[in-house]
Order: C-alpha cells, then structure tokens, then sequence
C-alpha cells in the first residue's frame, strides 16, 4: 500500500501544474461558493447595524393611535407586559439645529433614560463628565461630533429648537455605536427623557416606546398579539427582519446561480485533468494490480489522492473565501462607511460548507474516472490494448439535442408561477447540452470552413484542422471557453444592461430636480417657486400603504394621485391608449388605472369595478384604462388627484419635482439655503443617477468579478490542455518533421490549431450566452421585473468574446509553440 | 553517375551522464546515384542511427553529408526540411504514422506540406494507393490497420513526393514473405526504371539481394 501512495505522491510532485490546476478550480468554487453564502450574512449584519442607530434592539415600535389627539403616550403603557416581551423603553423623538462653524447641522434629539437606553441601543462611554444622575440639561453626544466641533466633556452645546436655543452640557462622549454610528445622514444626541418630555411641552410622556422581545423571530406574532392588546395604539415591527433576511437571501441566491457555473467549470477541469491521471497511472496500476494489489487498494490510493485535494482545496478555499467575501462587502459597503474597519460575519456552518463543496466536488469529478479504470482488465492494460480509440456515440448526440431544446423551448412556454425554477434549471441544463454537442459543433465547423482555411492558412490550415478534428483536449478547451465566454457575456450584458436602463431612465426623466422635506405642501411649493432657477414645480400625492381592493382577496400597495395638468409632464408613464385622455378621465370621477400585471392576476377587464377599502371608507372605482409597470410587483395604480386626497386622506407631497431654468446643481444649492432649517432632501437628477450607477456598478462589479473567476480558471485549463496536448502530441509533430515539415510551418499549424480552438469556443461562448441571457430575461419577468426592453447586446462584446478566445488559446499555445521547435525528431519517433 | 550521398568521416557519440557510448566512430562512404545499398549489421550496432544521420533527422557528433552534393549541416532548416520532402522518402522501422490522420492524409502529408494543391495529385494518390496494394483502405486510420499494412501506408508515403532518395529503415521487418517481397519487387523496380537511389537496411541476406550493394556495420566503422 505505502508503495502506491509513493507513487502516487511522486506523481503528485511530478505535475505541479495539473496539481496547481486541480487545487486552484477547487479554491475558486468553495472560496466563491462560501463568499457568496456569507455575503448575505454579512449584508443582513450591515444593515441591521445600521437601523440599529435608530430602532437599537428593539423589535416593536409603539406610537399613539390614529384617532389620538396626540402623540403623547405613556411610558408605563407596557408595564404589565404580555410575556415574550423583554423590555420597553420610551422616548421621545426630537429634532433641532446645531449651528457652529458658519453652518447648521440638523440634529436628531432622543430623549431616553439611560437604563432604557442601555437595554435598547446600549454605548460606550469615552468620556465623561458628572452623568449620573441623567437629568436635567445633560447631554451625550457621539465621538464623531465630538471630534469635529471640539466639544470636551463639560462644554456647553447649544440646540435651537422650534427657533429658541436651548442649552445643554456634554456629559459624555460616546464610542460610535448604538445612535452615534456614523451613516452620513443623521446625527444624534441624546439627553434625559423627562428633560424632553418638559421642552415638548408633555412632562411624563413619550413619543414612542420601544419593544425588545425576548425571541426575535416572533416579531410578526408579537406585533398582532400586541395590536389586539392595545387597539387605540399603533404597533409596528422596527424593520422587518424576516423581509430583511429574504432580500438579502436573494442576492445570495442571485451569486450562487453564477457560483454553480463556476462549480460546474471545476468539475470539468477536475474531470479532464482525473481522466489524464488515469491515463498515466494506467501502466503502473496494472503493473502493481498484477502483482496483487486488488482493485479496492488502488481505488482507495487514487480515492485518497482526490480527497487529499478536495480536503486541501477546501481550507484554502476558505481563507480565500474570506478575502473575497471582504472585498465583497468593502464594494458593496457604502462610501461613507469605508475608512471604518468593517467586518465579514460569517458562521461556521458557512466556512465548513464551503470546505464540503470543495471535498465533494473534488470526489465526485473524480470518481467516473477513477470507476472506468477499475473496470479494466488487468490483461488489457498490462497489454496495453485499452481502447483509446474515439467512439462517437449516437445517444450522446441525441440527448444533447434534446437538451438543448428543452433549454431553448421550454422557458418560452413555462407558466410564470414555476418560471423561475424552470428557467435557472433549463440555464444548467445547457451544459451537458454543450459538452454533448460541442464535437458535433467543432467538426461541423471544420468541415464548413475547410475550404476557407485552406485558402487563408494554405496547407497548414488543412493539416490544423484535419489535427483539430476530435481531438479530445481541443474539443476540452473548446467546452472551458465556451462556458466561461458564455458565463461572462451574460454577466456583462445584464450588468450593461442595467447600466444603460439606468441612463435611459434618467435621460427622459421631464424634471430636473426631486424636492422633499416635511412637511411638503402648497405652501412649500409657493416657497420653492421663489426660489432662483426654479421654473415650474409638481407636488405629487401619492399613498404608499395597502389599500384592500374588497371580494378580490388581494390589495393595492401604492396609488398615484393623477394631476391632468402636471403628470404627464413630469413623470414617464407608460400608460396603454390615448394617456392624455386617460388622465382627463381619471380627474372627472372615481376611476383608476391599474398594470397589466394586476389585470392579468385577476382577470380584470376594461369597466369593472374596483371596491376599495380606506380608513374613509369603500369606494367604487371603475376600471378604465392600463399602464405597463412593475411598481409594487405590479400593485400600482392611478386615480385622480383629488380623490386621493379625498378617499385615501393624503394630504402632503410625497415628493416635489422641480424644473430649473438655470445650472440644476445651483438651483440644489440655492434651494438648500432657502430651506436650510427644515432639513430637505434635495437631489438633482444628474446627482441621483451618479448616486444610482455608483451603487449599481458596485454589485454589478461584484457579478463580473465572479465571471472573470470563471474566465481564470477555464485559463489554466486551457493551458494545462494545450502542455497535455502538446505532450500526445510530440510524436506526430516529430513524424511531420521527418517527412519535411519546417519550422516555421509547425508554428503556423500550432497557431493556426489555437485559433481555431478559440474563435470556435468564442463562438460557442455566445451561442449559449445568448441562450443564458433569454433564460435570464425569462426568470427576470418571472421575478416581476422586466428587462427585456433594454437588454442590449452590442457587437463589440460579441467580438471580445472571440477575441478573448483565441487570446487565451493563442496565449496558451505560445509554451507548446516553442516546446515543438526544439522537439528532437529521433526521439520522439524512435520507440513504438 | 555522380555521387548522391556522401558520408565524410562521419562520427555520432551519445552522452548519458558520465558514459558515452561511441555510436558511430568515423564512418566514410558514397553512394551513387541509382544505386540500391543494403546496410547490414548486427542489432544495436548503429544502422539507424546513419540512416537518420543520412536524412538529416539527427545531427552527427563530428563529420558531414552531402547529399547531392549540398552539406546537410550548413543548411537552413528551411532548405534541410524541404528537402527531406522532395528528395528523401524515409519508411521507418516502426513506420510512424500520424494516428489521427486516415491513410490518405498521411500519404499526402509530403505534397501537403510543399504547398502543393491536394486536387492535382489525386491521380498520384490513386497510383501510389494501387501500388502498395491499399485502394480499399483509403479512410482508415492507422489504428485500424495492421502492421504490414501500416508499412505499406509509410512506403507509400515516402514515394509519394517522387523523392530520388529512397532511406527505408528495415522496411519489410513487420511483413509476411509474401508482401516482404512484393515490397522488396516494388523498390527494386522503382529503383531500376526510375532510377531512384535506395538505402535500406535489414537483416535479411534475402532482403540484400535485391540491392546492388551492401554495406556492413559494426564497432561504429562499415565496410563493404
Ligand atoms: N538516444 C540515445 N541515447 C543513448 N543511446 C542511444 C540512443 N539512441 C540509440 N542509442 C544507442 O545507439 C546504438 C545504435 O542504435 P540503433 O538504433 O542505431 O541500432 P540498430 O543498428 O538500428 O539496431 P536494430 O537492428 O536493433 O534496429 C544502440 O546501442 C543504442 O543503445
Ligand atoms: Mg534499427
């Protein structure tokens, strides 16, 4: 036995490429594989840890009820406490300026007992400075403010509120954790609750309580359980956290598709280099069989060989994992957040995942070699008489094209309710299709093209592609290219894609600058109006929130307030039929406008009516027209203006859009002086498409860094194959040689041979590419998300993808090119 | 006649590590042309060894060899190469085919790779096909042929070309009497009427009386 693992370490030791190969394919799968698990992990931590600034732990948010007179409600509401609940807290929630250095800071003020704090969103103190006990004017403000103003402990502060400044002491400084975090929006302080309550005019009152529950997970129960227990109050869940969890399970999911293709890419790679093994160890295998070594012995040696990979590769690929997941974030981690030292969370669940993926992707790829060898006769390969010959085999061809039409027909007819499973299935059903079919593909290629290749390349382009007809390691490179090629293009496309809808959007968006601030009314459109470069304004009404359409079982999650006047200048909707007419009609009586997505769901047609259900009341609407949309998966919908204020008591601007007349960026500037005590939200088209892009081309980044994995390691494959290649090889270049081929006619064949190997993998790389992206298209629609308007595939992406193959295969032959023209003829041919 | 092949003391050493083993120690001969040389001599004693020397597969350790009166060693490979493919056709001892090539393939690859357009020597092809007696085999590939067979497939490819040196290393080692000497007609015939110069070697005394002389090897020196 220790004979055998001899051998089998001195062969190891031998191939260091094909070793490195066989390690790096496992690497980059568990590494990736675990990084893109992990990412959501992570993502679920940052955001949490940034609500946090606001809701700390707490799950359940109690406010005063709708027909309250007033938001002042009673911190010992929940004293006697329903069980499941852990803590509440009450606060209450203020605001204010800072004004220092020339300019105003707007300030969020909570006003807290320390123990409820310690419970909710505990901190750390740096500083401090006669805390205890927390009353009267006292204040702890966060490290970050400390720093910039240079406010030490003791040191008065003054707040203006409601236009009177009001003095506070800092009594503590506070690490930047809990509402000190540092978010680049807001900026708190936090002062004693009763000190609040008194400069609200509420003593012994607070704004909202805070609930912690003992299990988090019970949040959605706790919040119904709590409602009915106190129905004059609203309670509300912080964040959700289950909805938090399945979005950031989506991007997860969204890697790990691409991930697959990286796995099944390894797969290959371990599959081919095993099958090469094989080959080599096949003599000696028989040799140490014939001497009594039994078939489970030499299994076992070549079982533990793979093992020994898949066990190296997974550690590895783990470490690498980590760094790739850090990356991840650092891309993903908004701007303002990356000089603090942010972390990967990740559990140990995850890391030993990603190791077993490694450790079964390496045995499984594995064992079909390893299974076909030991069900050689040891006469045979003693004698040397194993069929090496190339059987084409009819039912592979078959099933090949079976697959592919399945891949190609069956997404177009699927129902969308199982479009998404079908489609990602039909995606990777594409591989066996290609690796099927890709000998068909190649010799088809050849023969077309011979004629051609022998006018271009002369005679050498006969002999390259009577070389390349199947010829295993070039139909192996071929398969590796056209994968990761196609892998690749679908990723750019979809990431251009987006980039593009992106920049189409925001080229016919009709305004210029998007206004909001609280309260948003007539009396802040007069104002903005005022304003220099301010031409023209539009307040929208629009009612975010479910509104039950009645006997339908379902609801509207978001209703447009229709303008016949301002609308349809400023917003692009995309409405079916004469919109103007549409949109005059929505102003004379109650009659809405719902999506496509919503008809087709129910079944609605043109004149039916719509009971919906208000805090008013049911109001009839008819059907009357449709718009094309995915707002709100599809739960949109348009009624005039007037209604919306009428039937669903919207009574303030979710948003002001603004025409300028002048530079956008100065009007920003001007509108933020006019408004600067009232903390608006200004942004400038331009500025929310560069906001938009950036955050986009961060993830996009992320998706084609994983392609460009994929690319790597189907470029190692390509130059091991091409060293395998040229090593069977030796034998007929030294045969060529003798019978007159020079030099200069080898290299030309060699190169010749690669580029064909790569503008047919190019090739194939965009055939299924283009297949992956319709099935993409399909599980996007199925998503509700519809992106076929704007994909985009551009002639230069087609040509890089055959550029890209035949410099990598021309890359790869460069070795072997050199190799061939020190080959020594004599002995290369001497011995059978 | 004028001299074809000339070896000038013709010396090949191998070197493996410390031993050196002195294959060839000064070997000095010429071969007209039209002649038909047997090289004879026992096994390992360096047959192949010249015959490569002779079609400048391999480079001699000291010496030179004209062939047509051009030294091989100050030749470009350029030159060396074509040569080897308009005025040389080798048949090997283990005949030596491309195996993913079919038997026609490998028989043109000398036309192939002159440039030649492979349409204008179908004739040729058909010809050479009849010759060795494989018109029925044409698409088959090496693996599926016999050895005799695979012989015949290399013959034919070094007469292909028209070659006017004919170097065959044991050429008819691997065959049944039969065809042995339906090979050894073929040459003798070529040789005559085409005048071609042959040089084979063999260990058959049989095999050697078809040439029209023969030269031993033995302890790296030959004699006649
Ligand atoms: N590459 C090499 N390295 C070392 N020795 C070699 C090498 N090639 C050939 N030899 C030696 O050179 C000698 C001559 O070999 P060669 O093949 O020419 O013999 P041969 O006369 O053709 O024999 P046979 O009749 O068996 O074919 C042999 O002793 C052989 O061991
Ligand atoms: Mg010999």
């Amino acid at each position: 036995m220790s004979i055998i693992f001899k051998f089998t370490l001195r062969n190891i030791k031998e191939k260091k490429l094909r070793t490195f190969l066989i390690l790096l394919s496992i690497i980059m799968s568990s590494a990736l594989f675990f990084a893109s698990t992990a990412v959501s992990t992570t993502v679920e931590m940052i955001i949490m840890e940034q609500v946090r600034k606001y809701y700390g732990s707490a799950d359940i948010i109690v406010t005063a009820g709708e027909q309250a007179k007033s938001w002042a409600i009673s911190p010992n509401l929940l004293d006697n406490c329903p069980e499941g609940v852990k803590y509440a807290a009450g606060m209450i929630h203020g605001g204010g300026e800072y004004k220092e250095k020339g300019e105003t800071v707007r300030i969020g003020i909570q006003g807290i007992n320390l123990e409820d704090l310690d419970k909710m969103n505990p901190i750390i103190l740096e500083q401090q400075h006669e805390l205890i006990p927390f009353k009267g004017s006292k204040a702890i403000i966060g490290k970050g403010m400390a720093e910039e103003y240079g406010l030490k402990p003791g040191d008065p502060i003054g707040i203006y509120m409601n236009g009177l400044k009001k003095w506070f002491i800092v009594s503590g400084i506070s690490q930047p954790i809990g509402p000190f975090l540092e978010d680049g929006e807001n900026r708190y302080i936090v002062v004693p609750r009763e000190t609040m309550a008194g400069l609200y005019g509420n003593k012994g009152k607070v704004s909202e309580i805070y609930v912690g529950l003992e299990d988090s997970s019970e949040q959605d129960m706790m919040v119904e359980k709590l409602s009915k227990a106190y129905p004059m109050y609203r309670v509300e869940p912080t964040i959700s956290k289950a909805m938090i969890k399945s979005e950031t399970q989506q991007i997860s999911a969204m890697f790990l598709v691409i991930v697959v293709f990286v796995m099944i890419l390894s797969a290959f790679i371990i599959y081919t280099s095993f099958k090469v093994i094989m080959a080599e160890r096949l003599p000696v295998i028989g040799t140490f069989r014939s001497i009594g070594a039994t078939k489970k012995m030499t299994n076992r040696v070549l079982m533990v060989e793979s093992m020994v990979y898949g066990i190296i590769g997974g550690i590895l690929g783990d470490i690498l994992g980590i760094s790739i997941l850090k990356l991840m974030i650092m891309q993903i981690t908004p701007i303002w957040e990356s000089n603090i030292d942010f972390k990967a969370y990740y559990t140990i669940g995850q890391l030993i995942m990603g190791f077993c993926v490694g450790l079964v992707l390496s045995l499984i790829s594995s064992f079909l070699p390893i299974r076909k060898v030991s069900k050689i006769q040891i006469r045979d390969i003693v004698l040397n008489s194993v069929e090496k010959k190339f059987k084409k085999k009819r039912w592979k061809t078959v099933l090949g094209i079976l697959f592919l039409a399945i891949a190609v027909v069956v997404p177009r007819v699927t129902p969308d309710n199982t479009a998404i499973a079908v489609g990602i299935m039909c995606m990777f059903l594409l591989v066996p299709a290609v690796v099927m079919l890709v000998p068909h593909i190649t010799n088809s290629f050849l023969k077309l093209f011979q004629f051609i290749y022998a006018e271009v390349f002369g005679n050498e382009g006969i002999l390259a592609a009577q070389n390349l007809r199947d010829n295993k390691n070039n139909l192996n490179n071929i398969i590796l290219l056209g994968m990761s090629i196609s892998v690749l293009l679908m990723i750019y496309t979809l990431s251009q894609s987006i980039i593009n809808d992106t920049v189409n959007y925001y080229k016919e968006v009709k305004y210029d600058i998007t206004f909001w601030t609280w309260p948003a009314n007539r009396s802040t459109e007069n104002k903005l109006l005022s304003v220099d470069g301010v031409m023209d304004t539009y307040g929208e009404y629009f009612k975010y929130g479910e509104t039950q359409v009645m006997g339908k079982n379902t609801e509207i999650k978001s209703i447009l307030g229709v303008n016949k006047n301002k609308t349809l200048d400023y917003l692009i909707l995309d409405i079916e039929g004469d919109a103007e007419k549409l949109v005059k009609e929505l102003d004379e009586g109650r009659n809405i406008i719902i999506t496509n997505i919503f008809k087709d769901e129910h079944g609605i047609k043109k004149g039916d009516y719509l009971k919906l259900k208000t805090e008013k009341g049911v109001f009839e609407y008819k059907v009357i027209g449709f718009i094309e949309s995915n707002r709100s998966e599809g739960k949109f919908a348009l009624i005039g203006e007037r209604f919306l204020k009428s039937d669903m008591s919207v009574k303030e601007y979710s948003d002001i859009y603004i025409k300028t007349n002048k530079d956008s960026e100065e009007v920003v500037k001007n509108i933020q002086e006019k408004f600067k005590n009232r903390n608006p939200w200004v942004r400038s088209v331009e500025q929310s498409m560069k906001e938009n892009m950036e955050a986009n081309s961060k993830i996009l980044g992320i998706f084609n860094g994983f392609g460009i994995m994929a690319l790597v390691i189907c470029v190692f494959g390509v130059f091991n194959n091409l060293i395998i290649s040229f090593i069977d090889r030796k034998r007929s270049l030294a045969i060529m040689r003798s019978v007159g081929m020079n030099k200069r006619q080898t290299l030309k064949m060699i190169f010749v041979e690669a580029f064909t190997g790569g503008l047919i993998g190019g090739l194939t790389g965009i055939i299924i590419g283009l297949l992956l992206i319709m099935n993409v298209e399909k599980v996007i629609e199925a998503l509700g998300g519809s992106i076929k308007e704007f994909i985009q595939i551009s002639w230069i992406s087609l040509a890089a993808c055959v550029i890209v193959g035949i410099a990598i295969t021309i890359a790869a032959s460069v070795g072997p090119a050199f190799r061939s023209s020190k080959l020594d003829i004599i002995d290369a041919i001497k011995y059978e | 006649m004028g001299i074809i092949i000339e070896a000038i003391n013709l010396c090949k050493t191998y070197k493996m590590g410390e031993i050196s083993i002195e294959v060839l120690r000064g070997v000095n001969f010429a071969v007209n042309q039209g002649e038909y040389v047997s090289l004879m001599g026992p096994s390992g004693s360096g047959k192949s060894t010249l015959l490569y020397l002779l079609g400048g597969l391999d480079k001699p350790t000291s010496g030179g060899i004209k062939l047509k009166g051009r030294e091989l060693a100050l030749m470009k490979d350029k030159e060396e190469s074509e040569m080897r493919r308009r005025e040389i056709g080798f048949v090997f001892q283990f005949y030596n085919l491309v195996p993913n090539l079919n038997l026609e393939e490998n028989i043109m690859l000398p036309i192939l790779l002159d440039g030649k357009k492979l349409k204008q020597y179908k004739n040729r092809l058909d010809e050479i096909l009849e010759l060795v007696g494989l018109s029925d085999r044409r698409r088959h590939t090496p693996r599926e042929l016999s050895g005799g067979q695979q012989q015949r497939v290399a013959i034919a490819r070094a007469l292909v070309n028209d070659p006017d040196i004919i170097l065959a290393d044991e050429p008819t080692g691997n065959l049944d009497s039969k065809t042995g000497t339906e090979i050894l007609e073929l040459f003798k015939r070529i040789n005559k009427e085409k005048g071609k110069t042959i040089v084979q070697v063999t260990h058959s005394h049989e095999a050697a009386q078809y040439g029209t002389r023969i030269i031993n090897v033995k302890d790296g020196r030959v004699w006649e």
